[in-house]
């Protein structure tokens, strides 16, 4: 087996899900996903039998925690909300949303918090979810996208979360989409 | 399916497949190290040698953590070469902060045999007082961002009241350092001796052994 892909997964390990350009050759065991653009794409390693973190629940093991999980995990849900308005279709690479919209579903799933608040609590989540690659978030152009990491998610767990998207709040900001 | 692992995995059955994945996940995703006693496929020398082969193939290896505990670390060839090309190297700040952690929570307490055995962990935190002057040349928040950085790597971990006379948090390594192999960890060793002594004998005689085992052009 090649050691070019023991380097590439070692790297991905390091360093998250790797952009490169689309010419480079898909290591061995690796998920490529090729952007819009078609210029460039991500290479995500596939584990074995695409076995999840989820498994060492069960082993009652730890897995790194995250900082405000609940917080965190309310805003993914509110982008994936906001960004998988096809849940037929593939959850990767989705269609982009805004910061506002991925809040105003934040605020509904949190309310009573107060603008302040939501924005400090969804403002680090966002910065976590974006440097984890779960999200692509441009502050700038204030734009959310979904993450290459969502494509790692497995076809048994995506009938969860598309059930959980059906259940969520839309944006009362006027440009989500029901799926 | 996987195609990195399929020739490894197809000849099992469906329960020693199932062990060798679970024992997979628990070595690379979990946070702390995985006791034999939960898992089958480290505690039978055949499907050890096998998950050893499934590391090796994603540049990983196994570690033994203690007796009967295993964790995964990279291969030390596959370490060198990531931080030749600078991929996934800590950055300069996080890279100061994490060593003043390891230079007053192991390597004083080693010196002056308050920390025994060849180990990352310690019960010694550093404590705010160690960090005043980072804090004060970077400010307050630039520190806490790292803290933030090298706690969600599992680099550091958070100790509540070692020193109830300052604000803010102590910190002792975290389990990352648990999966560094016996050659890292030799490594890191040395790198804080030449950083800390580095006019000393010892720094001296680490310099020439790196510089004699250096491959000549």
């Amino acid at each position: 087996m090649s050691e070019d892909a023991a380097l590439w997964w070692a790297r991905a390990r390091a360093e998250g899900p790797l952009r490169v350009p689309t010419a480079t050759r898909t290591p061995a065991g690796m998920l490529r996903l090729v952007e819009r653009s078609g210029e460039w794409c991500w290479l995500l390693p596939r584990p074995p039998d695409d076995v999840t973190p989820s498994v060492l629940r069960e082993l009652r093991l730890r897995i790194l925690p995250v900082e405000h999980p609940n917080e965190t995990g309310r805003v993914l849900a509110a982008a994936l909300r906001c960004c998988w308005t096809d849940v037929q279709a593939a959850v990767w690479p989705g269609q982009p949303s805004t910061l506002r919209e991925v809040l105003d579903v934040v605020d509904q799933l949190m309310p009573g918090r107060g603008p302040e608040v939501l924005q400090r609590l969804g403002t680090g989540a966002l910065r976590r979810l974006h440097a984890n690659r779960w999200l692509d978030v441009d502050y700038g152009a204030g734009r959310v996208c979904l993450g290459p990491r969502v494509a790692s998610w497995p076809d048994p767990d995506l009938a969860a979360l598309r059930e959980l998207c059906r259940e969520l709040p839309l944006s009362r900001l006027g440009q989500g989409h029901d799926g | 399916m996987s195609s990195l692992f399929d020739d490894l995995l197809q000849p099992l059955g469906d329960k020693q497949r199932d062990a060798l994945v679970t024992a997979w996940a628990a070595l690379e995703y979990g946070s702390e190290p995985a006791s034999e006693v939960a898992l089958p496929a480290l505690r039978d020398a055949a499907l050890r040698h096998l998950l050893e082969q499934m590391l090796r193939r994603t540049g990983r290896t196994l570690v033994r953590a203690d007796a009967y505990r295993w964790t995964s670390g990279y291969r030390d060839d596959i370490a060198a070469e990531l931080a030749m090309n600078g991929w996934g190297v800590l950055p300069p700040f996080e890279r100061a902060v994490l060593t003043l952690v390891l230079i007053y929570s192991v390597a004083i307490p080693r010196a002056e045999g308050r920390l025994t055995g060849d180990t990352w962990q310690s019960s010694h935190p550093a404590t705010p007082t160690h960090f005043r002057r980072l804090s004060q040349v970077y400010g307050r928040q630039r520190l806490t961002d790292a803290f933030q950085w090298l706690r969600a790597a599992g680099l550091v971990r958070p100790v509540r009241g070692a020193d109830p006379g300052m604000l803010g948090a102590s910190y002792v390594p975290g389990p990352a350092l648990l999966r560094l192999t016996p050659t890292a960890r030799q490594r890191l060793q040395e790198n804080l001796i030449l950083a800390a002594g580095p006019d000393t004998a010892l720094a001296t005689a680490i310099t020439v052994r790196r510089n004699v085992n250096r491959p000549r052009k």
